[in-house]
């Protein structure tokens, strides 16, 4: 019961965030949106017994992309930008494709048979860890491999450039 | 006792809604953000199957690595969005629509 | 002749029959408590443990568990929130005493105790100040963003084998992870003061956090190779058997992982010598400049709280928690000594070492304080590789460097006592004896 409470709750905060992101106008507040979301979505898993993956969401997620996303946000909402709206038709295109794709994936999901027992909870951490170096080693290395580029590539793309037009910026080094 | 279903329609649910906020914003942070969402939903989805028995522990694994390659993701992106921004001078999206530079 | 009148001032909302009040009773009441501090101090703690006896007693079978929860947190809630006050006290006292001063003296009989409460109380009455053009849900928001994670953190935190709220198998990354909300709780204040000084502040605490999270979870995570779980309760565990078996002296990188993780969480709690963001001489009081009133406070308890909070996970993971130097006195009570006198360290260093410049910060963790906590980490797990029976050779000679390494602690220790003993002995001359003499109460 109370498990459903909670379920609700922390799923109506997420689905809340998402809505106000579309309905807001200011990426600031967006930003923060996404930051409850996160957390909701993180509380989520931790009812589910994933701890080592809540953890891990709130850990990187909350404590890493969104604190780049926020930095992202101020590094380049300094001037009074426009209050940038979609247009009237682009809504209604929207809605429709929005919610046919709703009811599809809804539908498909309330008349599939899903075989459902409960996992056992316990310690999962370190049955991960096992998976992560037996089943899953290959995508392991591999997202290393990817980490590294990725930063590499981050770090060569967000270097200090003069630039030729547009308003002078510091460099912005210490964020790379 | 929750079962495996609100779980799957949330997650579809955060699904549209990532899509929606990345079809109609034209900031570029913006859009990352609605694919922050879809791939949360994605995340949610695969840890749900595992709570619920489904694939044992590779839900969980798989989510791991969702988190991971979104946390990448977001890193390059917002490398080529402040690139896009030194050049353009303004974070709407629409205004790039110049193969060069 | 000028006589000060008080301005007039129009409070609003809730802080106006409060402030009535105290107006009210306030000239009477404040000396009257002062007066019977002692008695009204024991009566409480009195009815407190009155109260906690017969609700274990007679209440427990029939309390539902989320009651039983609900207690716990108000416990916890409630040490939190005298780590903070003792904290601040201390803070200022430790500071007068390095500076030669001897710091509060007078509120409260003796060496200025009711000072926190003064100021808690100074603080509550203060005008609810937002700037005209800040973001004013943000504003109103960042100082809880900032405060309940530090608060969380000691949601997993063991005070002893029976006494954590919630025994998480992740319980350390959970400690890590509400360390890493504060971040976006100040940097939410900064950008929401809509003020450059605040902004300048925040974004470069962003940064020294956000990277100096990354040393202190490499040389947490050496300790936890070798004992193999997240649990904090297993890794205190591990460690009740004395002096010589507490996870710093297992390994000469270990020793080295407990002095990174010092240094990384000192810039994780914004303490000197990395508080740049908060640098009182340079951004005003950066990102918290335009919080008056309350919303500083909970920016401050926030601050001590994160600061007993990172001294506790130094103290279970390295320091053996709530363990004796002797096997089988274990008690909480060993554990809140140990984190104190961390804390008390940080208070020492802080008092002590100039400020450091942000990208002086920011090389320090990049350029070594990183590679050597990677370092550590890989001669770590390379040690556990190799100190098991398979290897006798490297087995006798990693007891030889434990034992080693026990010594040095000892000797370290005494060092300390033999520093305090002497500034004891010597206190009139090194504080001042004309402070000590003419101050009423000294």
């Amino acid at each position: 019961m109370l498990e459903t409470v909670i379920f609700f709750f922390l799923a109506g905060l997420a689905v809340a965030a998402g809505v106000a992101i579309l309905l807001s106008t200011s990426i600031v507040r967006m930003a923060y949106w996404l930051i409850t979301m996160l957390v909701a979505v993180g509380g989520l898993y931790f009812l589910m017994g994933a701890d080592f993956v809540g953890v891990i969401q709130i850990l990187v997620y909350v404590g890493g992309v969104a604190v780049l996303l926020v930095f992202g946000v101020m590094l380049t909402s300094r001037q009074l930008a426009p209050k940038l709206r979609p247009g009237r038709g682009e809504v209604l295109w929207l809605a429709i494709v929005g919610f046919v794709l709703l009811e599809a994936l809804t539908l498909s999901v309330l008349h599939t048979r899903w075989q459902q027992n409960a996992m056992a909870p316990g310690n999962s951490v370190g049955e991960i860890g096992r998976n992560l170096l037996g089943e899953f080693l290959g995508p392991f290395e591999l997202v290393s491999v990817l980490l590294l580029v990725a930063m590499l590539g981050a770090a060569y793309l967000a270097r200090p450039k003069v630039p030729t037009q547009g308003p002078q910026h510091t460099k912005g080094t210490m964020v790379s | 006792m929750m079962g495996l279903t609100p779980y799957l329609i949330l997650s579809a649910i955060l699904l549209v809604l990532g899509l929606a906020i990345v079809i109609s914003k034209r900031n570029a942070i913006a859009m990352l953000i609605g694919v922050e969402f879809i791939l949360n939903a994605a995340a949610l989805n695969l840890v749900a199957f595992s709570r619920h028995g489904i694939g044992g522990l590779s839900g969980q694994t798989a989510a791991l690595f969702v988190i991971v390659l979104a946390a990448a993701e977001a890193v390059v992106a917002l490398a080529i969005f402040l690139n896009f921004y030194h050049t353009i001078a303004t974070v709407d999206i629409d205004q790039g629509d110049q193969l060069k530079g | 002749m000028y006589t000060y009148e008080r301005p007039k001032v129009e409070y609003k909302g809730l802080s106006r029959p409060i402030v009535q009040l105290a107006m009210k009773w306030g000239p009477i009441g404040i000396p009257l408590l002062l007066r019977f501090a002692w008695g009204i101090f024991f009566a409480a703690l009195v009815f407190v443990v009155a109260f906690v006896w017969l609700v274990g007693h007679f209440l427990n079978p029939l309390l539902p568990w989320f009651l039983r929860d609900l207690v716990v947190v108000v416990g916890l809630l409630a040490f939190v929130c005298i780590v903070a006050i003792i904290g601040i006290w201390g803070e200022r006292k430790v500071s007068g005493r390095i500076q030669s001063r001897l710091g509060p003296m007078r509120t409260g009989a003796w060496h200025g105790w009711a000072q926190s409460l003064a100021d808690g109380l100074k603080f509550v009455q203060k005008e609810d100040l937002i700037p005209r053009d800040a973001d004013r849900p943000l504003f109103r928001l960042a100082p809880y963003v900032a405060l309940v994670p530090a608060f969380c953190a000691y949601l997993t935190l063991p005070f002893g084998v029976g006494w954590v709220f919630h025994d998480s198998d992740v319980g350390l990354l959970f400690v890590l992870a509400m360390l890493a909300i504060e971040v976006l709780g100040v940097i939410m204040a900064g950008w929401a003061s809509n003020s450059k000084w605040s902004l300048y502040g925040a974004m470069r605490e962003g940064c020294q956090l956000v990277s100096y999270e990354i040393p202190m979870g490499l040389s947490l995570l050496a300790a936890v190779l070798s004992v193999g779980s997240l649990s904090l309760v297993e890794l205190g565990r591990v460690q009740d058997g004395g002096w010589w078996s507490w996870l710093l002296f297992q390994n000469p990188f270990l020793f080295f992982a407990f002095f990174t993780y010092y240094i990384a969480s000192l810039a994780s709690c914004k303490r000197s010598p990395f508080d740049l963001p908060e640098g009182e001489s340079e951004l005003v009081a950066g990102f918290h400049t335009e919080y008056s009133g309350f919303r500083f406070v909970m920016f401050f308890f926030a601050e001590y709280a994160g600061m007993f909070a990172v001294s506790a996970l130094a103290t279970i993971i390295f320091l053996g928690g709530w363990n004796a130097p002797v096997p089988g006195l274990a008690s909480p009570l060993w554990f809140v000594i140990k984190s104190t006198f961390l804390v008390w360290v940080q208070m020492w260093i802080r008092w002590t070492l100039p400020r450091i410049r942000i990208d002086q910060v920011m090389h320090a963790c990049v350029k070594y304080l990183l590679p050597f906590t990677l370092l550590l980490f890989v001669g770590s797990s390379l040690w556990q590789l190799y100190d098991n029976p398979d290897h006798p050779w490297f087995e006798g000679f990693a007891a030889v460097v434990r034992f080693g390494l026990g010594g040095l602690g000892l000797l370290l220790l005494g060092l300390y006592f033999a520093g305090a003993a002497y500034g004891f002995y010597h206190r009139n001359r090194l504080v001042g004896q004309m402070v000590r003499k003419h101050l009423p109460g000294a």
